[in-house]
């Protein structure tokens, strides 16, 4: 691997949490009025309070103060207290972490392999009624939001089949254990994660298509064929791998879109992830959890794109040997 | 028995406005160990026609007509598998250097050595042997095997190109502009690789260039193609000192002499002609100092001269029957 | 996908080749569908969007009074539904030319002047790239205040960057043309270039980004509506989703669910069969390949 270019990507993931964290400071500072009156909307709240908190949470430093203030309470993982909850807001996120990642883990892997089988095919066979069969469903897709799924498939498979649960992730106060549990989660999983793999799989076929296609119109195609190699081969050996390139990419610019899936999905099915957390935040106007919430997703975003740009220096020789991509038409 | 043989061959392109016809009644042979020069301008269909030999013509092209013959055999016969099976082992295309015409992603040794792995020589000591000794030969050094095309110079992976047409010691090699777009010192280095390559493997090969003096260095005959019509079929140096169709005169007298007399260079006026729907006639007719009447109404016949074809209404005694 | 830049001959060309693009031809309809009920709301209402009935008219399915039934505060589903597209139509478009707006403008300063300026801007469009889009319009409209302009700049603030990527590499480009360094040569100053030269080959690009960007406000307005962050006094139909959701009645109300979802899909797709339609269009080859 390429030390070189490792080094400048962490270098930059670096300098963009640098500045999400001030964003982050910014956007909650820009709060029209007095911050800490927003967050207790509570006429109750005496002006004596009010200024107690203000100490405490170094309202009365000038900006610059204020923001080492919370770079300080930050690095030592303190995010500040939730209204809602009463609880660390570092504490709250923590425990719905697990619960994300599970969601959106199955959901991307699903919507990965479905989608970049459907689309290589539909590149591959391009112009043929297949092609434009997988086209028109996918631009469909794409135009529906994630929370439409959601209701669309709660509205079907929990109302009027009955065959899933209306949300949640488990049933409440079932007292199941063991491999019982397990499968009372994953059943409570199946309508929120194909809700997010029915949304981001409409985009992720159309990217492998057109990534495909242009592949399949390169000069290297024809050398291949016209060295007779068989056209599976065409397909799985030259073309594929070329196309995964953009891909990835693609899909490393679109995990700060897929964000959006995941709130909306959560929302509608009451998964108790960081998703709806974020939902409830908003509702309840609870800004040090909302803010909290805010930070982790776009530390999370700028980690899973290191992330993809270490997977594309394994794939991509010219990245691995030279540290950049060779431009070559 | 010839090793190729091209009859009647016509090539279409079908247009939502119309068909166009790039290849139109082309006719050669090529005899084993013969190689046969295609000139023409750019457009004129010499690629179409290369194309086809090897089957690739695709949609919206399609083959209309005629019968491309290898060893006694009708090409058009042939299942894609059959196609497959030839191409690479049989017949082999060395085509124009181009970004991306090797797999950016896969290193050179890999690309060369699939040639044998899809026919079937899966024995790994054999293929690895035979790709070094290739390298070698095309002068690349084999431990360069495993760096990557982008590694390369434009030269080198148009070497790289030959080699991987070579190393299945093919019957027929199509060059199609091998070494157009690259720099004239590598130009004068490919030629003199082909033309050993040519020596040591006894090739039939078929070679497409723009460019006349290409052509002498390796073949001995020439086929001048115009519009997708062959217009002329000579020896190269009879072509040379005495072209017999307006167009082939036009041509050598666009590109200057390096010996003999010097001359003015002259360009050919008027632009090549549209292939979509084009006129019952001669197509040159149109940008011919020489054209008379007939040359306006009908598609003139080959005609033979001293074993020599030319296209052409001043050398054919016969009235257009339109 | 790769728009190409040329200037289109005829505009003639464009529209026929347009209209005999299915998928052109399909979008616009269903377009120009959606451009009629916002034009005819007035008329086309039953009762105003925002009254409610009496409340023995709670939930009602549809009727001869309420064409779509009411919804569970007696408002008419129907009247909804038509005033809706009004919101997701001027959303739309107005977001749509800010951010087309302030992306090419970055985008060309960024391309035409290069070294320092362009590092600097393309840093901050990067940067703005990699923030979680959804996430920062919940947080800034949380912040602002629920209106539907606080939704158009939320929705901008976060949509302009892709715009500004993609003009600047057309920018990039088309410098390297020699049309552009034959006429600089000829002792062009930069404005001249930029307003001569540059930028009537961007307006392809400016166009197909245009359109993409009105489908993903749509989407957005859509998404932060039914996440409760819609302007309360004017009701879209993301808003009505949200109150349906909220209500606990959605699923003994299909009246209420299904037109809102109905609409903001339909519109979508028009708008990304319209995109497609001039994307294919615009592609190098593409003329040439249908023998126009």
């Amino acid at each position: 691997m390429n030390i070189k270019f490792v080094a400048r990507k962490i270098l930059a993931s670096f300098l963009t949490l640098l500045a999400i964290t001030f964003v982050n400071f910014a956007i909650f500072r820009m709060v029209p009025g007095d911050p800490i009156r927003m967050m207790f909307k509570d006429p109750r709240v005496s002006i004596e309070d009010i200024e107690a908190m203000k100490v405490k949470y170094g309202l009365d430093k000038p900006m610059m103060g204020q923001y080492i203030n919370y770079m300080k309470n930050l690095a030592k993982g303190e995010l500040g207290i939730s209204f809602w909850q009463k609880k660390p807001v570092g504490k709250v996120i923590a425990e719905r972490i697990p619960r994300t990642l599970g969601l959106i883990g199955l959901s991307l892997f699903l919507a990965v392999v479905i989608g970049t089988i459907l689309g290589a095919v539909a590149g591959w066979k391009g112009g043929s009624k297949t092609d434009s069969a997988i086209m028109g469903i996918s631009m469909t897709l794409y135009s529906v939001p994630s929370f439409a799924f959601g209701i669309l498939l709660m509205l079907a498979f929990a109302y009027h089949f009955a065959i899933f649960p209306l949300g949640g992730i488990e049933t409440p106060a079932s007292g199941f254990t063991g491999i019982r549990k397990i499968f009372d989660i994953a059943r409570h999983m199946v309508l929120p994660s194909f809700s997010i793999v029915l949304w981001y799989i409409g985009q992720y076929i159309l990217i492998t298509r057109s990534s495909m296609k242009d592949v399949l119109s390169q000069p290297y195609i024809v050398t291949a064929r016209a060295k007779g190699v068989r056209e599976r081969r065409i397909l799985t050996r030259h073309a594929l791998r070329n196309a995964f390139l953009p891909l990835i990419t693609i899909t490393g610019v679109n995990i700060a879109f897929m964000t959006g899936g995941i709130i909306e999905a959560e929302t509608v099915f009451s998964w108790p992830g960081l998703g709806r957390l974020f939902y409830d935040a908003v509702m309840k106007r609870d800004y040090p959890l909302l803010q909290g919430c805010f930070l982790v997703f776009a530390v999370a975003v700028v980690i899973l794109n290191f992330a993809v740009d270490l997977l594309y220096t394994r794939i991509d020789p010219r990245v691995r040997i030279n540290g950049e991509a060779v431009n070559e038409g | 028995m010839s090793l190729l043989e091209v009859k009647n061959l016509c090539v279409d392109y079908e247009m939502r406005r119309g068909t166009a016809r790039a290849v139109n009644n082309v006719n050669f042979t090529l005899e084993k160990g013969e190689t046969l020069g295609l000139i023409g301008e750019s457009g004129c269909g010499k690629t179409t026609a290369a194309m086809s030999i090897l089957g690739f013509v695709t949609s919206p092209g399609r083959i209309a007509e005629g019968e491309v013959i290898f060893k006694g055999k009708n090409l058009r016969n042939f299942t894609d598998e059959q196609m497959r099976q030839l191409r690479g082992m049989s017949m082999s295309i060395v085509r124009q250097e181009a970004q991306n015409a090797l797999n950016p992603v896969l290193t050179v040794g890999e690309q060369i050595g699939e040639v044998l792995r899809e026919h079937g020589i899966r024995n790994k000591i054999d293929v690895e042997d035979r790709v070094d000794s290739l390298l070698e030969m095309v002068g690349i050094s084999p431990e360069r095997k495993k760096s990557y095309p982008f590694e390369f110079s434009g030269g080198m992976r148009q070497r790289v190109m030959i080699a991987l047409a070579a190393i299945a010691e093919p019957e027929l090699m199509i060059l199609d502009e091998p070494i157009t777009g690259l720099d004239v010192i590598v130009q004068r280095q490919l030629l003199n690789l082909l033309n050993d390559l040519k020596n040591k493997m006894n090739l039939t090969a078929l070679l497409i260039a723009h460019d006349l003096s290409v052509i002498a260095e390796m073949c001995s005959r020439v086929a001048v193609m115009y519009g997708g019509f062959i217009v002329e079929k000579a020896d190269v140096v009879d072509l040379y000192e005495k072209p017999l169709h307006p167009y082939s005169k036009a041509l050598i007298e666009s590109y200057p002499r390096i010996h003999g007399e010097k001359k003015k260079l002259v360009s050919i006026p008027g632009s090549p002609p549209h292939l979509l729907s084009p006129p019952e006639s001669c197509l040159f007719a149109e940008r011919c100092k020489k054209a008379t009447e007939k040359c306006f109404r009908c598609i003139p016949e080959e005609t033979i001269i001293d074993s020599r074809m030319v296209r052409c209404h001043l050398y054919s005694e016969e009235e257009c029957n339109v | 996908m790769r728009v190409n830049s040329y200037k289109l001959q005829k505009a003639g060309d464009f529209w026929a080749m347009f209209f005999s693009h299915r998928m052109g031809r399909t979008g616009f309809l269903i377009f120009c569908f959606f451009i009629f009920l916002a034009l005819f709301a007035p008329i086309l209402r039953t009762v105003p969007p925002e009254i409610s009935g009496s409340a023995d008219r709670i939930l009602t399915g549809p009727d001869g009074i309420s064409w779509l039934g009411t919804d569970d505060l007696a408002r008419d589903v129907w009247s909804q539904v038509i005033f809706g597209s009004r919101v997701s139509l001027i959303i739309g478009f107005v977001t749509a030319i800010i951010t087309v707006f302030t992306g090419t403008l970055v985008g060309l300063v960024a391309g035409f002047k290069g070294g320092i300026v362009d590092e600097i801007l393309m840093r901050i469009v990067d940067f703005f790239m990699m923030l979680p889009h959804l996430p920062l319009m919940i947080v800034l409209a949380a912040v602002m205040g629920a209106s539907i302009w606080n939704i158009v700049i939320v929705i901008s603030i976060v949509s302009w960057p892709s715009t500004a990527r993609l003009v600047r590499s057309q920018v990039l480009s088309l410098k390297e043309r020699p049309f552009v360094e034959a006429i600089r040569c000829l002792g062009a100053n930069d404005i001249t270039m930029m307003m001569s030269e540059i930028l009537p080959n961007v307006f392809p690009v400016m166009f197909a980004q245009g359109v993409l960007m009105v489908t993903e406000t749509i989407y957005a307005e859509s998404v932060l509506s039914f996440l409760g962050l819609g302007d309360p006094t004017t009701i879209s139909w993301g808003t009505m989703l949200h109150f349906c959701f909220e209500s606990g009645a959605m699923a003994r109300s299909p009246w209420w669910v299904f037109p809102p979802i109905v609409c903001i899909v339909s519109l979508i797709i028009s708008f990304s069969f319209l995109g497609t339609a001039v994307t294919d269009i615009l592609t190098p080859g593409y003329k040439e390949k249908m023998g126009y």
